[in-house]
């Protein structure tokens, strides 16, 4: 025991003194959120729009209006013929197109059913259905408003079945609440498995892993010694992360923090436990450095931050059940945003534990004091 | 004299290259052993093979009365080690790094203060004692480094290529301390490619491709060999050597 | 006029003073040492002469040409070989040479006549991975590197360290060999006993130096009496003499204690008594001359003092 507070208290001394790391350490998690959410906005605002009016009634007038009037779009293009405005769309200076036809006033008059063409850049494909929706749903409340403003109900309006849209758990579709969390997870894996990998290879480098493997120090102390000290600095960041996230963003957490951190330290164990194996297997930092990358990239890339998991191909997603960021990303969300209990994440938390279980075994094992 | 260290037929292969071959020898407790070689000659192997960091091929071999088979862990207990590089750590004050193998090796917290303060007072580092490692000389760093390997009062102390680099008379300094461990009964086996070092040992021995080719004392070797110096000796058995490719 | 100039060259790093007030000549085709341990700043006078760093004071010159001012023309001439091996693990000996020699315009048949001697040791490995090369090897082919251009003057920084003996034997025979060619060097070095091969030599300590002359003159400028003293307990040995009221020094030199007197009144059979008092068997005890290692360590001691 008194070894591996020796140990711990070894690490701990050795990043305060580490100027670089302790920086990177407080600066990443708060300079990551607030780029990355800011920046990496996909919220739908100041859309730009193109419309083509070739009936240029009142009506007419009073849609394109009511576009403009809601802040997801803006009208940059008013073309005077369908070719021009797609040449806009083609062009990129407008990303959605509206074409009211020749006769629309006329046509509604006579309820001849008019069709209002709405054409969308799908290069951005969330973008562009979210501003289709968008545009739709205005036009569709418009038509419903008119029909009664004109007819002053005495016209019949067929009964439709209103499709409202809520989105549960992020209201108002809120991109930081979406990225949030899952940013936190990313944070902490990188910082996590980052400061691992290169610490044993460090050690190794500068020759003091020798030192250390002709002591009575066994692995299991050796590991410990390891694992706690930079758990400890997952959490803060976690701390930190979160600090942003609550008082920058004002995310409300719906579920346990309790939980969280719980669930957070599991995760810890395991990533950290994989910085370590990668440790193990590299000679020197720069090496760890580009296997640590890869490993990286890929459990970010197919974790689910940025694209849904759901909707990847199978061996993707095969690749996720050993994935633990995978996990996080879902149980962060899960918590934060749908107030999960313990019970209700049960089987994400035991795929981390046995993720982490597992890794640390082999780490242990292969982290050989002799060759 | 029991003997501290005993090998027989001591071999290790690194697939099909043999780095030790053979080497059977023994050193007594209390002698200061000096084990020469060129580098890439197999010392540093057969070395870490008697510190249990190396897992030997075949043959035998005891260190402190212990199996380097089977009883690794009882070896590490029971030597010190300071390798090529010093291996202190550069970011802990002395007194930290003092403080920490003294904790590695189970010293209770009295005998850490206790050794504390004799090694300040030996080594003349009082006032250092809470400077960072990185800030010391080459030198001190050096004898820091030996002591923190005798911390534990192990029956063997090990070292690896000690003596870089440094002044005549810092080095004269280093292997005064090694005297005077010796002297206390402490086996001190050491690797070197400093012939002149050599002269200080009790009896060397010299390593040419893996194999032991001379082991007696200094003076012998010279006497054998028809040599004023053990460089001489060593120049007269390397010279046909095939690590000199 | 002499090929290296160096006058009150001077280094600072912070609050570190690495080099105080260097003042050095060195004639063309010298083979000259500079001989100290590690810190004692022989490395950071090689970075200024080869033009690699800037002094904080003072001035020097290479064959007339300034190290701040006239660097490009110092580089063309000069060959460096830096204390770490420097050249490309990854490639090749026959690489490296070419790779050399054609940086500097030229190619290695050019000047193969200067390389040759030395070349040939290595030549059986020329499709050899300069890092898989031993310590040895890896000299003579760094030596080869730095020589391929025709240098006019040769820098070697601790070009021996951790060399085997044989090695550092032969290469220093290569470098006699080359001096005969006219070309002048500059060798750093920590081995005592090559301090005697050069012609002339230069004791630093700690930025400083200490002396400098031919290491015959060095010698005869030891100014103690010195002995040479053995009995049966080599460390108590020391102990005792350090105890002694006419030591002025001693050291341990292998199995014997390299004793410094006071003064010459002291004999060997007073030295003698003091020592079968305390119980000394098999006392012997010599007259001897003192060696480089001797005058480094009595001036190391006097400036100390």
């Amino acid at each position: 025991m008194r070894t591996i507070r020796a140990l711990i208290q070894k690490e701990f001394k050795q990043i305060f003194r580490n100027k670089i790391i302790l920086r990177l350490i407080i600066m990443l998690p708060v300079v990551q959120l607030i780029i990355l959410i800011y920046a990496a906005n996909n919220d739908i605002k100041n859309i730009s729009m193109g419309v083509v009016d070739l009936d240029r009634s009142s009506t007419s007038q009073k849609i394109i209006s009511k576009l403009q009037a809601s802040s997801y779009f803006i009208l940059n293009d008013f073309s005077t013929s369908k070719k021009q405005g797609i040449r806009m769309l083609e062009k990129g200076k407008t990303d959605i197109l509206i074409e009211i036809p020749h006769s629309f006033e006329k046509d509604i008059y006579n309820n001849e059913h008019p069709r209002v063409a709405i054409t969308v850049n799908a290069i951005n494909s969330t973008v562009a259905i979210l501003a289709a929706s968008y545009a739709g749903n205005i036009l569709g409340g418009f038509a419903a408003e008119y029909a009664f403003s004109v007819t002053q109900g005495k016209i019949e309006v067929p009964k439709q079945i209103n499709v409202t849209n809520s989105n549960w758990f992020n209201p108002l579709l809120d991109y930081k609440s979406l990225m949030l969390p899952g940013v936190l997870a990313i944070l902490i894996t990188i910082m996590g498995i980052l400061l691992s990998a290169l610490n044993i290879v460090r050690e190794k480098e500068m020759g003091t892993i020798e030192q250390l493997n002709v002591t009575p120090v066994t692995k299991l102390q050796f590991i410990i010694g390891k694992l706690f000290p930079f758990m400890v600095v997952g959490l803060f960041q976690l701390t930190l992360g979160l600090c942003v996230a609550v008082f920058l963003y004002n995310l409300e957490i719906q579920g346990s923090i309790v939980l969280l951190y719980g669930v957070v330290t599991v995760y810890l164990f395991s990533v950290l436990g994989i910085g370590f194996l990668i440790s193990t297997i590299s000679d020197n930092q720069v090496q760890a450095m580009f296997v640590m990358l890869f490993f990286m990239i890929i459990f970010i890339l197919l974790s689910g931050l940025f694209t849904s998991a759901d909707s990847m191909p199978v061996w993707a997603q095969g690749i996720n059940t050993i994935n633990p960021t995978y996990y996080l990303v879902d149980i962060i969300r899960l918590v934060v945003l749908k107030g999960s209990t313990l019970f209700d994440i049960r089987k994400q938390m035991t795929a981390i534990l046995i993720i982490g279980l597992v890794v640390n075994a082999v780490v242990i094992q292969s982290y050989k004091k002799v060759v | 004299m029991e003997a501290s260290i005993k090998t027989e037929n001591l071999t290790k292969c690194f697939g099909s290259f043999t780095a030790v071959n053979n080497i059977t020898f023994k050193v007594d407790k209390g002698e200061i052993f000096g084990f020469l070689g060129a580098n890439g000659a197999g010392k540093t192997t057969a070395m870490r093979m008697l510190c249990g960091l190396l897992h030997p091929t075949s043959g035998k071999a005891s260190v402190a009365g212990f199996d380097v088979f089977t009883q690794r862990e009882q070896i590490k207990k029971n030597i010190g080690y300071m390798s090529q590089k010093f291996s202190l750590y550069e970011d802990l004050t002395i007194k930290e790094n003092i403080n920490f193998f003294g904790t590695i090796y189970g010293l209770s917290n009295t005998k850490i203060k206790e050794k504390t303060e004799q090694l300040l007072i030996r080594l003349n580092l009082m006032e250092e004692a809470n400077s960072l490692v990185a800030s010391l000389p080459l030198g001190w760093k050096q004898k820091l480094s030996f002591s923190l390997a005798l911390i534990h009062d192990p029956k063997i102390v090990f070292l690896d290529e000690p003596t870089g680099g440094v002044d005549p008379i810092t080095r004269r300094q280093f292997w005064e301390l090694i005297y005077e461990t010796a002297d206390s009964g402490t086996t001190v086996f050491v690797t070197t490619h400093y012939m002149d070092e050599a002269e200080y040992c009790n009896r060397v021995s010299i390593m040419v491709d893996g194999k032991i080719e001379a082991i007696d004392t200094p003076d012998n070797l010279k006497k054998l060999f028809d040599a004023s110096t053990m460089d001489e000796v060593f120049y007269l058995l390397a010279r046909g050597a095939s690590t000199q490719e | 006029m002499n090929t290296i100039e160096i006058k009150k060259i001077s280094k600072v790093f912070g609050s570190k003073t690495a080099l105080n007030n260097i003042n050095m000549s060195i004639k063309q085709g010298e083979l000259f040492g500079l001989i100290g341990a590690d810190g004692a700043g022989k490395s950071t006078l090689f970075d200024i002469l080869v033009t690699l760093s800037a002094a904080t004071s003072g001035s020097a010159s290479v064959h007339g040409f300034d190290v701040e001012k006239d660097a490009k023309n110092i580089r063309r001439i000069v060959g460096y070989m830096p204390g770490r091996f420097s050249l490309y693990q990854d490639l090749t000996v026959y690489e490296n040479l070419n790779f050399f020699a054609s940086i500097f315009g030229g190619t290695i048949e050019d000047n193969y006549h200067l390389i040759k001697d030395i070349y040939e040791h290595i030549a059986p490995f020329k499709e050899r991975p300069a890092g898989k090369l031993s310590g040895g090897m890896k000299q003579k082919l760094a030596l080869c590197c730095a020589l391929v251009h025709q240098p006019k003057v040769l820098f070697l920084d601790e070009p021996t360290t951790g060399v085997d003996p044989v090695s550092r034997k032969e290469f220093w025979g290569m470098l006699k060999r080359l001096q005969e060619k006219g070309i002048t060097i500059l060798v750093s070095t920590p081995y005592m006993d090559e301090a005697v091969l050069c012609e002339r030599i230069a004791l630093i300590q700690e930025g400083e130096i200490m002396a400098i002359d031919t290491p015959v003159a060095i010698i005869k400028s030891f100014t103690h009496p010195l002995y040479s003293v053995k009995s049966k307990k080599l460390y108590q040995l020391l102990k005792d003499l350090r105890n002694f009221k006419e030591t002025y020094s001693c050291y341990a030199f292998g199995q014997t204690v390299h004793l410094a007197l006071k003064n010459q009144d002291t004999t060997a059979i007073i030295i003698q008594d003091y020592l079968h008092g305390l119980g000394h068997e098999n006392i012997e005890i010599k007259s001897i001359d003192a060696g480089i290692e001797d005058c480094f360590m009595e001036l190391m001691k006097k400036t100390a003092e």
